[in-house]
């Protein structure tokens, strides 16, 4: 591709021929319920739930494979980038619709895909459209006394087509792992419309993983159609306990023991004394206000597993000087220990309207220090952050508070950002967890890899889409063609 | 960019409130519908953030069919993390809207009709028999369908007033049975039931004060003077009495819990206060202890202003489950919403017929022989498609009454 100047389209430019064109053949096609242009669809378009954004050409919303193939050949044939997303409750601005080359990208949503195409008992495995939400697929499921174990915070509205595509993760990723491990075959459409099996649809895989390859493509390797799943059974017994420590330091040396003991917890949760002030005012779930740190703790499995595991956590956290331990009686308690959890954002909500989720990992034996060091951040910055960890993996989700509409805020909130994830670097982590890369650790990925590292990516990211049209300008860093993407927010003060 | 207007329309702080997460999503009956965000919560609040900057005019046409094609469900409140009141946001856009387009011709004539009735309870009956009568004679047929009230109303019914069925238990006193406007007019019969179960459980009901009109409808149509002046007028009735205000009406009971809400003023909320939903002055322990026998399959539907606005719907479920014989079945719709929502399914045909297509869907899988909701709007929507609806109160009556009768004489006029 020739290299590009660095210009955003101003939001009214008026239509290139090619843009007209691939227009025109695209209201033929699907019709104006099918293809949206006007200013109001487009302003819905330019983000997902990062604050990184742009304006889109047009938005597409094909409801069949064959229409979804008849919008991939049109951006081929006029040479149109394209953004694939569905629900767009990503935060890393992978579902922004940057174009390349000074072209706004058309937005392609496979939402109305959402179909439940087969439901496997016997073989645990379920064929789904890339628009289902991550949380029927749960339901259905359930039905039948089986799992999906993938449980990201936005399952609720998050669809499994995009779950794929940014590998995403949850609660349970500490014993049953990410989005990766549950995705047994990818059907993943090019921009000549062809779909392609990667690989077999049963867990033993055989030649290059290129399935592995295409989860947590982004998008960038070609639009995910359809995906087979693996299901689990549901587990017939949960423990949970929750403990509450004097310092953070005796939390993550817990974490620390857990994680080695003969009883790997399936969920270890952290959250950091700010944390724990703002949720119990709110929610009342419990927990000992005095705390520097609580863990919340869930066993899974029979019961007699449990049992002992529970047991065993009870004993770890006393012996690293747990203030108090409580273990959930029956399921209400259960209930009411996550609900602190889960209540996180409605606590924040009476705090301050914005926050700015970051996503990093070290490695658990650094926990300790990295909570100390996002704590300093925010002290430095004049800003209050507070810390929910998926503390059994070392990922952290620091909670970066403020109000968009104070003068300069951004630009604090933004510093906090970069100094998270350079120190989770420095400490020998990476970038993301389970959010993605998108645009807004792009960049970062050079200080993950190498010079050559990042040019094999690239090659083999060319090799499987050679047009360049697919969710350019994400994931790998580039050096030409790029349309930045603004960081300010509607309503933002500017 | 042009600036199409500085005045600031919307709650500051409001719309600062959501974060644009899109959790909203996959609650929002419209969103299912088209799948696109401006017919979402998270693109309705961008469509008043625009407007607000300026970016859009609040009567650009998209802009007024995003806002106005929502159907205040409020689903989307019940999962928001971050606490939008988007129900109100949606009434503050809707009085914009209402303010710089006022609907015209036809249309505004019909609503002028619709919403004075609701104000003055002799033209309210006077439509109603009127209706009645074009029932009997079937002249009701030549009116489009969307036109035409699924629910029958019996003239008998409409001109017969209410009498007070005999105690069934020890006194505990009155409970105010709130008789609206459309619920007072074409469900007269779910007042009469309400009233015998009120009875039945030792309340002693009360059918007047009768203000005319909770104002419910006028607030969701962005007429904010009247309903201020239905709410004020509803309060002022029943000043000077102690006791539940008995609410049978979904709708109307969700909107008079926000009184104080809506007019912030100490003695709106005290009278929230006293609204009561049968679900809260009845425990399914009495009614499985009492109760008769029904031997009815029914798929329960939950009222959308039961469940998003006064949180009661398993609650309400519990209660009718508790009728010994009663199998209730749950749809597999996740309880969104039917397509009624007031006058929504006259004035958005497209987006109310595709909510009643899978609301009718989802009842048929439960397999139920008829369905049981408690809200005027809900019933006559659902009605469109052939089934029975049950009002909970109805069922209720059945269980708890050895025999249906309303033959005790009546201190209480029409």
């Amino acid at each position: 591709m020739e290299p590009a100047p660095m210009t955003a389209p101003r939001r009214d430019a008026p239509h290139t021929p090619a843009e007209s064109a691939l227009l025109a053949h695209l209201g033929r096609a699907l019709g104006s319920e099918g293809l949206r242009a006007s200013a109001l669809s487009r302003a819905t378009y330019r983000r997902d739930a990062s604050f990184l954004n742009a304006d889109p050409l047009a938005i597409a919303l094909p409801a069949t494979r064959d229409e979804l193939a008849v919008v991939l050949r049109a951006c081929r044939d006029h040479q149109v980038p394209f953004t694939p997303r569905a629900a767009g409750t990503g935060l890393a601005g992978g579902a922004t619709p940057t174009g390349v080359g000074g072209v706004r990208p058309l937005v392609v949503s496979v939402a109305r895909m959402d179909r439940l195409l087969e439901l496997d008992v016997v073989n645990r495995r379920a064929h789904v459209e890339p628009g289902m939400v991550n949380a029927r697929l749960g339901r259905a499921v359930a039905a039948k006394g089986l799992r999906f174990a993938p449980d990201p915070a936005s399952q609720i509205a998050a669809t499994l087509g995009g779950n794929v595509a940014t590998n995403a993760g949850g609660i349970h990723v500490l014993t049953y792992g990410v989005m990766s491990q549950h995705v047994l075959a990818v059907e993943l459409m090019d921009t000549d419309g062809e779909i392609h099996l990667l690989d077999g649809r049963l867990p033993e895989q055989t030649g290059l993983d290129l399935r592995g390859l295409s989860v947590g493509g982004e998008g960038t390797l070609g639009i995910v159609v359809g995906a087979w799943l693996r299901l689990l059974p549901a587990p017939p017994a949960i423990g949970t306990l929750l403990a509450g420590f004097d310092t953070l330091e005796a939390a993550a040396a817990t974490v620390g023991a857990l994680v080695t003991s003969d009883r790997l917890p399936d969920a270890v949760e952290l959250m950091d004394a700010r944390a724990i002030a703002l949720v119990e005012d709110y929610a009342q779930a419990g927990y000992p206000t005095d705390a520097a740190a609580v863990l919340l703790l869930e066993y899974e499995g029979l019961a007699a597993g449990v049992s002992a595991g529970v047991d065993t956590a009870a004993r770890l956290a006393g012996e690293h000087g747990a203030t108090e331990v409580v273990r959930a009686a029956d399921a209400d308690q259960r209930a009411r220990i996550w609900k602190g959890r889960k209540a996180v954002a409605g606590a924040i909500a009476q705090q301050a309207p914005d926050f700015f989720l970051q996503d990093v990992v070290v490695p658990r034996s650094r926990l300790g220090e990295m909570l100390d060091a996002v704590v300093a951040i925010g002290e430095r910055e004049g800003l209050i952050i507070l810390n929910v960890v998926h503390a059994g993996d070392g990922n952290l989700h620091p909670f970066v508070l403020f109000d968009r509409r104070e003068e300069g805020v951004l630009d604090r909130v933004f510093a906090a950002g970069h100094d998270i994830v350079t120190t989770a670097l420095a400490l020998d982590g990476t970038v993301t967890g389970e959010h993605g890369v998108g645009i807004e650790k792009r960049d970062f990925l050079s200080q993950v890899y190498t010079a050559d590292d990042l040019a094999v990516q690239q090659a083999v990211r060319r090799a499987m889409e050679p047009s360049g049209l697919a969710n350019p300008d994400k994931v790998l860093p580039t050096t030409v063609g790029c349309q930045e993407a603004r960081m300010v927010p509607e309503g933002a003060w500017v | 960019m042009t600036d199409h207007q500085q005045v600031s329309i919307f709650d500051a702080d409001q719309l600062a409130a959501c974060v644009q997460c899109g959790f909203c999503l996959s609650s929002c009956p419209t969103y299912e519908t088209t799948y696109l965000e401006e017919h979402g919560p998270r693109g309705r609040i961008l469509a008043m953030r625009l407007v607000e900057e300026g970016e859009l005019a609040i009567d650009d046409p998209d802009v007024v069919d995003s806002l106005e094609t929502c159907v205040q469900c409020r689903a989307c409140e019940v999962v928001c993390p971050s606490l939008v009141e988007f129900g109100s946001l949606m009434e503050t856009a809707r009085a914009a809207i209402e303010e710089q387009r006022p609907p015209a011709g036809v249309e505004a004539r019909g609503q002028q009709v619709l919403f004075a009735a609701l104000r003055h309870r002799w033209l309210l009956r006077l439509g109603t028999t009127l209706l009645a009568l074009a029932q009997t004679l079937r002249l009701d047929r030549v009116l489009p369908s969307r036109l035409r009230p699924a629910r029958r109303v019996r003239l008998g019914d409409t001109l017969r007033g209410y009498r007070l069925p005999p105690p069934g238990a020890p006194a505990q006193g009155d409970a105010f049975l709130f008789r609206g406007c459309v619920m007072d007019g074409m469900f007269r019969d779910v007042h009469r039931a309400t009233a015998q179960v009120l009875a039945a459980v030792g309340h002693r009901p009360r059918f007047e004060p009768a203000p005319p009109c909770c104002g419910a409808l006028s607030a969701h149509a962005g007429r904010e003077q009247e309903a201020h002046a239905l709410a004020e007028a509803t309060i002022a009735a029943y000043a000077g009495t102690e006791g539940p205000i008995l609410v049978n009406s979904a709708g109307c009971g969700g909107a008079m819990k926000e009184y104080g809400a809506l007019l912030g003023t100490d003695e709106a909320r005290a009278f929230s206060e006293r609204v009561t939903d049968l679900s809260e002055l009845i425990s399914p322990e009495e009614v499985a202890a009492r109760g008769a026998a029904l031997q009815l399959t029914l798929a329960y539907q939950a009222p959308c202003h039961l469940k998003n606005v006064q949180g009661l719907a398993d609650q309400a479920r519990a209660l009718i489950a508790a009728i010994p014989g009663l199998r209730l079945l749950e749809p597999d719709d996740e309880q969104q919403c039917c397509g009624s929502g007031g006058i929504y399914s006259y004035l958005q045909p497209a987006f109310g017929d595709a909510l009643l297509a899978r609301k009718h869907g989802a009842l048929q899988r439960t397999g139920a022989q008829g369905v049981v909701s408690g809200n005027p709007g809900c019933a006559m929507q659902i009605a469109r498609e052939g089934w029975e609806v049950h009002h909970p109160a109805q069922l209720l009556a059945r269980s708890l009454t050895s025999e249906v009768s309303d033959q005790v004489s009546d201190p209480s006029p029409a």
